[in-house]
């Protein structure tokens, strides 16, 4: 359904050019859930945006393509992408509070969706055009009352009025899943849902994530920071680190075998609740500044315990190590 | 200054208590202003943020603050450090009683207590470099001498895992995880005793979190701190801590050893917040319960419990009546239930 080949998106930055996203392969089936997981700056938000071309200035996407249903979205026109974007492909930001708009009532915003979409198409036009415009309104309010109901938000006669900063961190979230549902996309983008979220709604918001994706078969791609979240959510795991893949496969085997020296890591650094405590795991060093990466190279060469010299010279192909499950580490080569 | 009478005579300096929360209270009250007062009928209203809690933190021991966002966990550290002025109650550090401290007194006290802020990014003065943010506390706490100062502030930062040469850097040249660094040697500046932790490591990323935990507990060993440690992500709570007391809507549901509260919960909504956490591990995955709705508004809680509301075992009218006390129903482990 969705595959992306070889995706590069470079900044032209003063320091020089960071290349955020080196490289990409992903493909997704329909109704499967994807995680992509890393720490900030490894590149997993812009590969998402770059789905929808939605790459800030001053970054690019220089290489690669995406292929959605068999099309490449990279060779879309504008207006063809804006019809894309909301209708096929929605996207959930993270921060709920900044993602609505403060001045209108949440009920509008999601109605503005299914207009702009033209989902509930307007009769023919004639001399009583205004009356229809009414009718038009009237079911389309109908249509966000139904969303807002769906998504667990509770009066949404009353709700649909009121302003964003009148709902909670988890009610803003919620009505944000309905602008992304109103046009029932085939993928749905979530970038970090829950990050800024409490954990007992965060469950909640990742129980409404999982009835929407099983009950309209929607695919979702879920960027998170957070593996535990991503083990439980997701049905396959892509980590990322410094704008490549370093390890993908199906969830369990991602997760209970992982292979990378990275995954490894992340895993031991996560504080678990068992019996007997322990110091936790560090990674050692910091993240490589990415305008200063070399040019080949494995680039957790400087961090990576398991290293051996040939890391510091060889480009490493993402290497299919079993069925499904790929890794980016010269050990397996 | 008032001393506090000691029960049967002993008050155990050196492993006793070491913070004495009695019955705080934090009510934040917003009044309408003349105008509104006039044109609508609006009354004033009354946030209680920290409503009657009461605990004790041993000295030495890490105290682990859980809860999720709006009750009143961060009120309650940055009152206990008399940020902000308590509305009642009492805060007794080693058996003196700071509630009402004033001037030198109170300076004394905040040499002792420190805090370490949330949000490493908002936390730093942009504008000023890491020497000038360190050199203030150190200013404060009697070190006039600039050589000295420079030799502390040298070593703090050594201490706390940074080059010294970055000393004249500014704020924004460092990552989130050496900004919290900064943060902690500013906390450390004036050799405090006790550091209310607030969310130290939830801005963070995975790798760097375990980091700064490691340094925490590093520091705790080597310099025999006192922490209270707030934070919403359970698995770091308990790595931590010895202790957790569980807030909901501005009140202590349970309190009691760390082994207690994550192996045998005995609150629901103890129980609730422990099942919601992720885990990487498939079989310690729990039973998920799934609390309805969301935490309601600290201005005119719900009578009785104030988990009724959202409650999966409420026996009743009792629960949505009565408030239940915090009883120890083990030894050290306290619950306000009905159940128990």
């Amino acid at each position: 359904m969705l595959e992306i080949r070889n995706l590069k998106v470079v900044f032209q930055t003063d320091r020089g050019v960071v290349k955020a996203v080196n490289g990409i392969d992903l493909s997704l089936e329909r109704g499967k859930i994807l995680g992509l997981v890393g720490e900030s700056g490894s590149g997993k938000s812009m590969t998402l945006l770059s789905i929808l071309r939605l790459v800030p200035y001053p970054g690019k996407i220089v290489e690669g393509e995406i292929l959605f249903e068999g099309e490449d979205l990279l060779k879309k026109s504008a207006s063809q992408m804006r019809e894309i974007r909301g209708k096929d492909i929605a996207m959930i930001f993270q921060d709920p509070m900044t993602t609505l708009n403060p001045v209108f009532p949440v009920g509008e915003q999601i109605r503005e969706s299914l207009r702009v979409h033209n989902i509930i198409k307007p009769e023919k036009e004639g001399i009583l055009g205004f009356l229809r415009e009414r009718d038009r309104r009237k079911k389309e309010y109908e249509k966000v009352v139904e969303l807002m109901e769906k998504v667990g938000i509770s009066y949404p006669e009353k709700r649909y009025f009121s302003y964003p900063h009148q709902f909670s961190g988890g009610m803003q979230q919620r009505a944000i899943i309905a602008i992304a549902l109103s046009c029932n996309p085939k993928l749905l983008l979530a970038d970090e849902p829950t990050t800024a979220l409490d954990v007992t709604i965060q469950a909640q918001i990742l129980d409404l994530l999982r009835q929407i994706n099983e009950v309209n078969g929607t695919s979702i791609i879920f960027v998170t920071h957070d593996l535990a979240v991503a083990a439980e959510f997701c049905d396959e795991i892509a980590v990322m680190y410094a704008g490549q893949i370093v390890e993908k496969g199906p969830v369990d085997k991602v997760i209970e075998e992982p292979k990378h020296p990275y995954t490894k890591g992340l895993l031991r650094s996560i504080p678990k609740i068992t019996r007997k405590k322990e110091k936790l795991y560090v990674i050692p060093g910091n993240v490589p500044d990415l305008a200063f990466l070399p040019p080949y190279g494995c680039p957790f060469y400087e961090r990576c315990e398991e290293a051996v010299e040939e890391c510091k010279e060889a480009t490493i192909p993402l290497i299919e190590v079993s069925d499904g499950e790929f890794v980016r580490c010269i050990k397996y080569l | 200054m008032y001393k506090v009478p000691l029960k049967d005579g002993v008050l155990d300096m050196e492993n006793g208590t070491f913070i004495q929360i009695k019955n705080l209270k934090k009510y934040f009250i917003e009044e309408p202003d003349l105008l509104m007062k006039l044109v609508t009928k609006k009354k004033k209203r009354v946030v209680k943020a920290v409503d009657d809690i009461s605990l004790d933190i041993n000295k030495g021991e890490t105290l682990g603050l859980v809860g999720e966002s709006g009750c009143g966990k961060t009120t309650l550290g940055r009152t206990i450090v008399r940020l902000y002025e308590p509305t009642e109650g009492k805060i007794i550090f080693k058996g003196e009683d700071i509630t009402e401290a004033r001037g030198e007194k109170l300076k004394e006290y905040r040499k002792k207590a420190q805090i370490i802020f949330q949000n490493p990014y908002s936390s730093l003065n942009p504008r000023k470099t890491v020497r000038q943010i360190l050199s203030v506390p150190l200013i404060a706490s009697g070190v006039k001498d600039p050589h000295e100062r420079e030799e502390r502030i040298m070593y703090l930062l050594n201490r706390v895992g940074l080059n010294y040469r970055q000393m004249d850097s500014y704020p924004h040249e460092f990552s989130g995880g050496q900004r919290q660094r900064i943060g902690i040697a500013r906390a450390l500046a004036m050799s405090p005793e006790f550091i209310v932790a607030d969310e130290p490591v939830s801005a963070l990323d995975v790798s760097i979190q375990a980091q700064i935990i490691n340094l925490l507990e590093e520091l705790k060993e080597e310099l025999n701190l006192t922490y209270l440690f707030i934070a919403h992500d359970l698995s770091v709570v308990y790595h931590v801590s010895d202790r957790v007391a569980v807030m909901y809507l501005g009140k202590i549901v349970e309190m009691g050893k760390t082994e207690d509260i994550f192996f045998n919960p005995l609150h629901p909504y103890t129980k609730a917040l422990l099942s919601a956490i992720p885990s990487i591990d498939k079989s310690k995955r729990r039973e998920r319960i799934i609390l309805e709705g969301t935490v309601p508004s600290p201005v005119n809680p719900p009578k009785g419990c104030r988990f009724s509301t959202r409650c999966f075992v409420k026996k009743g009218k009792m629960c949505e009546e009565e408030e239940p006390e915090l009883k120890e129903v083990e030894k050290g482990h306290f619950v306000a239930c009905h159940l128990y």
